[in-house]
């Protein structure tokens, strides 16, 4: 990864293997009723490193992100989180996993949506001073001190997605996986997210994988693009994201950011006519 | 951070005070809203009556001014009680039977329903005992328990019970049952046990389907306590007063219809305070699902 050589202030990204796909393939159903989602991807993402995939509806980008998670089981090929097995990776808590919908548990306010991980986990060592500080750290960091007594159905969107983002950074996992988690959101709100997720990513030493379906937010974020093909899914190209860091709104508005722009936009209409 | 963030925060908190304010003023409005209405019906029921017994001009025999009844409550009977009295003393022992029956149901509804959506194979064993349990003619098998049970308290509780049972088993099965696929995997994420995604997801998002079958299930226990106390042999209870009204109608016709009213109060009075229960324990939840 060298990406980020001419970058204004540079990212460190590790050299380990946060994950790793190797000859993935994913099936669903058996016999005639069988579709095959993703096929032959491999893919290797580095610790630290900030990798959106990006294709067509039913490209299997979500598929790949639960068998990251351990939600689903390949048919085919390996699946390697932290160099431990998905599940083990998920029984260590290796990963916070962010859905499209904020997820939260209405009968419990913003604090305890947020305390919900650490009361499963039952951290060893982890005493309630240090458990409730680490809640305010997160909230504060959502910007959302102030709401720790409100329930989720009264704040708005971008509200409830910023404490579902609180809630998967609460253990300090090592990976985020991201489903979509701003496309429900308006752009104004979304804009916004986006420029507060990457700040978090800078602050925290964090690994994300982040499915989209927006070419802009894909470039914004990104240290590199995966753009797949259409049923099944594969890897269609790798385009890496020479940005400066940090990234802010006067990095949407610099010509390489249009560049790469239309960069992914073609790859992905040419991802588009191989599905078709 | 924190410092760059207050702007845009501000204007989230004032926006979400204005909107706490809106709600409990909401509720305020609402709560009175609820009174006059029940005060409207209460006007209308009673105008109505009134106004069946001037149009059809019904006698006494038939159908008795609403004065008369209330002033029958207030009257002594033949064992020289007060009629009120008389009448409250059976409308507790109802209200005992139907509360154990209750009971009961709730234990053995909230198992089977448990059971019923969470294993596939004993849930489908106790699903045909709990339709079962429904299409049972309880009039028609009430005489037999209670030539087999005998004529006290426990039999009737018994049968409230099996009444109420079926409403019970079939919210919680729905509740425990009705998560969504994101609330489990977020869960599966934290590698959660089963008992915790029972008790910290499934349990707490089934309790307001839980309440409207404990609503249901409370009326029908009043319901079921009644019936069970129709049988021959019976010698007290609301329903045993009913019987007996039923029989000297045309001599005290009053005496029926205050004996209905009493248990129409009864079952009113469970309902209420299954949902006052529920106002308690559902706090946290959604608002909407409260009223």
């Amino acid at each position: 990864m060298t990406t980020t050589d001419n970058a204004s202030e540079t990212v460190a990204i590790g050299t380990q293997i946060a994950i790793s796909f190797e000859g993935v393939r994913k099936e669903f159903g058996s016999g005639v009723n069988a579709t095959l989602a993703i096929e032959s991807v491999d893919l290797d993402i580095a610790e630290r490193e900030f990798v959106s995939l990006i294709g067509p509806s039913g490209c299997g980008k979500s598929t790949l992100l639960r068998l990251a998670a351990d939600l689903i089981e390949p048919s085919g090929g390996s699946v390697v989180v932290n160099g431990k097995s998905p599940r083990q990776a998920r029984l260590d808590r290796d990963y916070g996993f962010i859905f499209q919908a904020p997820t939260l548990f209405d009968w419990r306010t913003v604090w305890k949506n947020v305390a919900l991980p650490l009361e499963i986990m039952k951290i060893s060592g982890m005493s309630k001073e240090k458990k409730d500080e680490e809640i305010e750290r997160l909230l504060d960091m959502v910007a959302l001190n102030g709401f720790e007594s409100h329930h989720p159905y009264q704040l708005s969107g971008g509200m409830q997605q910023r404490v579902s983002l609180a809630r998967a950074l609460v253990f300090r996992p090592s990976i985020l996986l991201m489903d979509e988690p701003f496309g429900a959101l308006d752009e104004i709100t979304r804009d916004r997210m986006n420029l507060e997720l990457h700040r978090i990513w800078a602050e925290t030493n964090t690994t994300i994988l982040f499915v989209t379906h927006s070419i802009p937010e894909a470039v914004l974020l990104s240290g590199r693009v995966v753009v797949m093909t259409a049923r099944p899914g594969r890897v269609q190209e790798i385009i890496p994201i020479d940005l400066p860091y940090p990234r802010t709104t006067e990095v949407e508005e610099s010509t390489r950011y249009y560049e790469l722009v239309t960069q992914v936009r073609e790859s992905l209409s040419k991802a588009m006519v191989g599905g078709l | 951070m924190s410092a760059s963030a207050s702007p845009e925060v501000s204007p989230q908190i004032a926006a979400s005070d204005r909107f706490l304010t809106d709600e409990r003023a909401e509720r305020l409005r609402s709560a009175s809203a609820r009174i006059i209405l029940i005060l409207i019906l209460v006007a209308i029921f009673l105008g109505g009556w009134e106004f069946l017994k001037w149009a059809t001009d019904a006698p006494r025999t038939t159908l008795p001014h609403f004065h008369e009844v209330v002033n029958y409550l207030f009257s002594t009977n033949s064992q020289g009680d007060k009629v009120w009295l008389d009448t409250g003393r059976n409308l507790r022992l109802t209200f005992i039977e139907a509360l154990t029956g209750l009971a009961v149901a709730i234990i053995a509804g909230f198992a089977a329903g448990t059971l019923m959506a969470l294993s596939r194979w004993t849930g489908r064993g106790i699903m045909p005992f709990v339709i079962g349990a429904q299409t049972v003619p309880i009039v028609a098998i009430a005489p037999a328990l209670v030539i087999w049970l005998g004529t006290g308290w426990e039999t009737k509780a018994l049968i409230a019970g099996f009444l109420a049972f079926f409403p019970i088993a079939v919210s919680t099965a729905r509740g425990i049952g009705d998560v969504s696929q994101d609330s489990l995997d977020l869960m599966a994420s934290y590698g959660a046990s089963r008992t915790e995604v029972f008790f910290k997801l499934r349990l707490p998002s089934a309790l307001p389907y839980i309440f409207t079958g404990l609503e249901v299930a409370a009326a029908f226990s009043v319901i079921g306590a009644i019936v069970a106390e129709l049988p021959v042999g019976s010698q007290d209870g609301i329903g045993v007063v009913i019987l007996t009204s039923q029989q000297y109608f045309s001599l005290q016709p009053e005496s029926l219809f205050a004996a209905i009213g009493g248990a129409c109060l009864l079952g009113g009075a469970m309902v209420a305070m299954v949902r006052l229960i529920q106002i308690a324990v559902l706090r946290g939840h959604r608002a909407q699902e409260l009223s």
